[in-house]
C-alpha cells in the first residue's frame, strides 16, 4: 500500500481528520482538486484585497482548540484568533435601527431591554435555563460517531441530561420566539440564530437557541484572515510529516472485494491506501466516485432523498476607503414571519432577489492587513437559489452582483456605491463547479431533524468497508466546528481500525472513551 | 378547521377508530352474512365519500400541508376501496369464513387508519407546530433509507 490513509479534499474536515492521523503515526496524504486548502473556509486575494471564500465566524472555538491538543501542538503557534466583541451590529431592515450586541449575554439582556424590558428578562430566563442542557447535549452529540441506531443511544447514555433536551427538539423555533418574545427587534435579532442554522423559524427546531448561547462564549475571526485556519492546520499536518498535494482532483474510489483500496485520481493514476477518509459531499461520493452499482439501492434511495441546506450568492468588494463599521458582521433584522415569507421566495420559488443580503462582513475590519492601506476588503452575503427561475447563475449574475451592492448602499453602508474599486461574485453554481459543494448548498445537507445523527450519513460507511466520510454532508454537519469534530471522529475510527488490522490495538484506540472525550467530560460530569 | 373544532373532530376520529378495532376483533360474533353485508357496504360508502372530499380539499387548498392530507386521504380510500371490492367479491365467491376474515381485517385497518388521522389531523391544527411537524411528516417515507446511508 502507497499510504495508511488517503484523504480526498482539504476542507476543514479533511484537514482535521489527516493531521490527527498523521499525530496518530499513519502515514497520511490529502489530495485537494483546487490550489488552496479550506474549500468554503479558505480565504483568496485579489488585487491586494484578500476575502473568504464563505466561512467568515468561528463559533465554538473549543473545537478548534481540542483538535490542536489531541495533535499534541499549541494552536496559538498555528493560527491567532482575535475575538468578535461586539458580535454584530444588527440593521433594522424596516424600522431604520441600528444596534450592536455585545458578547456577553448580560450585555445582550441589556440592549434587548432598551426595546423591551420583558423580553430582556425572558432572555437571560430561556439562555440560563436552556442554554447549560443545549451546550451540553450539543457538546456529546457533535463528538460522538453516528452510524447506528445504538450510536445514537450512546449519546443519551453519555449525557443523560440530554433526555431533557428532547422535548425541545420536536418544538420549532417559531414557538419559543412566539411564547417569550414580543418585540419585533428582539424576535428579529433572535430569528437570526434560526436563519445562521440554515432553517426559517419555522421549520427550526427550539435547540437551535444553542447558537445563540454557544455565541456568548465568544466568536473568532483569525489573524490572517479565514484562510489562515486551514492554513495552520495544514501546517500543522505537515509538520506532523503528512504529504498534501493540490490541484488533485480524484475521480474515483477503488473499491474491491467491497472495501476501498485508494483512489483514482483524474490523470488516471491509482494511489493504494489501507483507509480512506472522504470530506467531499456524500452524495458524490457514493454516486459518483463509489459507483451506484457498487451499493444497495436503499442507500442510493437515502441519499437521493436530502434535501439540500440554503445556497447563497457571495459578493466579494474591494473598497477605497474604511467605512466606519462597528462590527466585522453586520446583519440584516427582519421579523421572524418575514424570514419565513422570503425563504420560501427564494428556494420554493426560486426567486433570484438581490435585495436579501442579510449579512456584511468585513475581514479587513479586523485585521487591517487584509486590505491595501486605507482601504477595506468587504463580502455581501445573500440568500440565493441553487437554480434561479427564468435564467442561469451565469447570465444573471453581473446584474445580481449590481443589485446587491445597491441593496448594500441602501440598507447597511451608505454612499458604498461610490467606493467599489474591485467586485466580483461567486454564485451557487461557482461553488459547485469549483468545491464540488452541489447546489452551492453552506451545510451539504439540509439540517431538519430527520437529516441528522443517525439519518445523516454515517461517519464509517455501512456499505464499503475501510471508508470514512467527515465534512458538511455527514455527522454533525455542516458549519467549521461541526466539520472539525467530524474530522477528528473519523480519524479516532480510522486510527483504531489501522492499529487492528495491524494486530496491536493501542491503549488509545482500545479505550472505550477516545480522544473525543475530554471535551464532553468536563460539561458532562 | 379551528384548532377547538379539529380537537372535538380528531377526539371523534379517535373513538370511531377505536370502535372499528374492536367491531374487527369481534367480527366473528357480528352474525347473519347480511350484517357483514352492510357493514362493508358501509366502509366502502366511507371511502367513497373521503375519496370525494379528499379531492375536494386538494383542489381548493393553497397550503402545501391540506394538499398532502387530502391526497393522502384520496390515495389510502382508492386503495382501500379497490381492494376491498376485489378481495369482498373474490371471498364471497369463495367461502362464508374468508368473508369473515376479510370484513376483521378491514375493520382493523380502517380502525388504525381512522386513528392515524385523528393524530395527523390534530398535530396539523395546531397552529404553532403545523409548518414544523408537516415538514417532519413529509420526511418520514425517507427515514429508513437516510438510516441505511
Ligand atoms: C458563504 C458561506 C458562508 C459560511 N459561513 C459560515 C460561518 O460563518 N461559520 C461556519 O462555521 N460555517 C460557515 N459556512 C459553512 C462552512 O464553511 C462549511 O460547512 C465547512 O467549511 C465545510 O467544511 P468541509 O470539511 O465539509 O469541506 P468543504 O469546505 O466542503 O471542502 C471540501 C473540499 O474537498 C475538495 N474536493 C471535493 N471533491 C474533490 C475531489 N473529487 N478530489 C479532490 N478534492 C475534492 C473541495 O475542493 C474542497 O476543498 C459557510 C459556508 C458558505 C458557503
Amino acid at each position: 500500500m502507497d499510504y495508511d490513509a488517503i484523504v480526498i479534499g482539504a476542507g476543514m474536515g479533511g484537514l482535521s481528520a489527516g493531521a490527527c492521523l498523521a499525530a496518530g503515526g499513519a502515514r497520511t496524504l490529502i489530495l485537494e482538486q483546487s490550489g488552496a486548502v479550506g474549500g468554503c473556509a479558505g480565504s483568496f486575494e485579489n488585487s491586494g484585497f484578500h476575502f473568504d471564500v464563505g466561512a467568515c465566524i468561528i463559533q465554538v472555538p473549543r473545537a478548534h482548540d481540542r483538535l490542536f491538543e489531541t495533535l499534541g501542538l499549541r494552536r496559538e503557534d498555528y493560527v491567532t484568533f482575535l475575538q468578535n466583541d461586539p458580535t454584530y451590529e444588527f440593521v433594522d431592515i424596516l424600522g431604520g435601527r441600528r444596534f450592536t450586541t455585545p458578547s456577553s449575554l448580560e450585555g445582550t439582556a441589556e440592549v434587548i431591554a432598551r426595546f423591551d424590558p420583558d423580553d430582556a428578562r425572558n432572555f437571560l430566563l430561556l439562555m440560563r435555563r436552556y442554554g447549560p442542557r443545549f451546550d451540553a447535549f450539543n457538546d456529546v452529540m457533535m463528538t460522538t460517531p453516528q452510524g447506528r441506531l445504538r450510536d445514537m443511544a450512546k449519546v443519551f447514555r453519555k449525557c443523560p441530561s440530554g433526555l431533557l433536551a428532547l422535548p425541545d427538539v420536536l418544538k420549532p423555533y417559531s414557538k419559543v420566539l412566539d411564547d417569550y418574545f414580543r418585540h419585533p427587534v428582539t424576535r428579529g435579532l433572535l430569528s437570526t440564530y434560526s436563519a445562521i442554522g440554515g432553517l426559517p423559524p419555522s421549520l427550526q427546531t427550539a435547540m437551535m437557541l444553542w447558537l445563540c448561547h454557544t455565541e456568548h462564549d465568544g466568536t473568532y475571526y483569525p489573524a490572517g484572515g479565514m484562510g489562515a485556519l486551514p492554513r495552520g492546520v495544514a501546517k500543522a499536518f505537515g509538520d506532523l510529516g503528512g504529504d498534501l498535494r493540490l490541484e488533485t482532483p480524484v475521480r474515483r474510489v477503488l473499491v474491491e472485494k467491497g472495501r476501498a483500496r485508494g483512489v483514482e485520481l483524474a490523470d488516471g493514476t491509482a494511489i493504494t491506501s489501507r483507509v480512506l477518509v472522504a470530506n467531499n459531499n456524500a452524495r458524490n461520493l457514493y454516486l459518483e466516485m463509489v459507483g451506484r452499482d457498487r451499493i444497495p439501492r436503499a442507500v442510493v434511495k437515502g441519499l437521493e432523498s436530502y434535501e439540500w441546506s440554503p445556497s447563497c450568492c457571495v459578493a466579494y468588494l474591494g473598497l477605497d476607503y474604511r467605512p466606519e463599521l462597528r462590527a466585522q458582521h453586520m446583519v440584516g433584522l427582519i421579523d421572524p414571519g418575514l424570514t419565513d415569507l422570503y425563504l420560501k421566495d427564494v428556494y420554493t420559488k426560486g426567486l433570484a432577489l438581490p435585495q436579501s443580503v442579510g449579512l456584511v462582513s468585513s475581514p479587513s475590519y479586523m485585521d487591517p492587513s487584509l486590505a491595501p492601506e486605507g482601504q477595506a476588503s468587504l463580502a455581501l452575503i445573500a440568500m440565493a437559489p441553487p437554480h434561479p427561475a427564468g435564467g442561469t447563475w451565469s447570465e444573471i449574475k453581473w446584474d445580481f452582483l449590481d443589485g446587491m451592492i445597491t441593496t448594500a448602499d441602501a440598507m447597511f453602508l451608505p454612499g458604498l456605491k461610490d467606493h467599489v474599486v474591485f467586485k466580483t461574485i461567486a454564485t451557487p453554481e461557482d461553488f459547485e463547479r469549483r468545491l464540488s459543494m452541489p447546489n452551492g448548498s453552506i451545510y451539504a445537507f439540509s439540517f431538519s431533524i430527520l437529516s441528522q445523527m443517525v439519518f445523516r450519513p454515517a461517519n464509517r460507511s455501512r456499505c464499503v468497508d475501510g471508508l470514512y466520510l467527515c465534512g458538511a454532508s455527514t455527522h454533525p454537519g455542516g458549519s467549521v466546528p461541526g466539520s472539525v469534530f467530524s474530522g477528528m471522529m473519523v480519524s479516532e475510527m480510522a486510527l483504531e481500525e489501522l492499529d487492528s488490522r495491524a494486530g496491536s490495538r493501542s491503549a488509545r484506540a482500545s479505550s472505550e472513551t477516545g480522544v473525543m472525550d475530554g471535551l464532553t467530560d468536563r460539561r458532562c460530569a | 378547521m379551528r384548532p377547538r373544532t379539529a380537537s372535538i373532530f380528531s377526539l371523534l376520529l379517535a373513538l370511531g377508530g377505536l370502535a372499528l378495532i374492536g367491531m374487527g376483533v369481534s367480527s366473528g360474533r357480528l352474525g347473519s352474512d347480511s350484517a357483514h353485508f352492510l357493514v362493508f357496504l358501509a366502509l366502502v360508502g366511507i371511502s367513497l365519500v373521503l375519496i370525494v372530499s379528499g379531492a375536494a380539499a386538494r383542489r381548493g387548498a393553497d397550503d402545501d400541508y391540506r394538499k398532502v392530507l387530502g391526497t393522502g386521504a384520496f390515495l389510502v380510500c382508492s386503495g382501500l376501496v379497490a381492494l376491498a371490492i376485489f378481495f369482498g367479491t373474490m371471498s364471497a365467491l369463495i367461502s362464508r369464513y374468508a368473508w369473515g376474515v376479510l370484513l376483521a381485517v378491514m375493520l382493523l385497518l380502517y380502525g388504525t387508519a381512522m386513528i392515524m388521522a385523528a393524530a395527523v389531523n390534530f398535530i396539523l391544527s395546531q397552529k404553532d407546530y403545523r409548518v414544523f411537524a408537516f415538514d417532519l411528516f413529509r420526511q418520514v417515507p425517507w427515514v429508513y433509507y437516510r438510516y441505511r446511508t
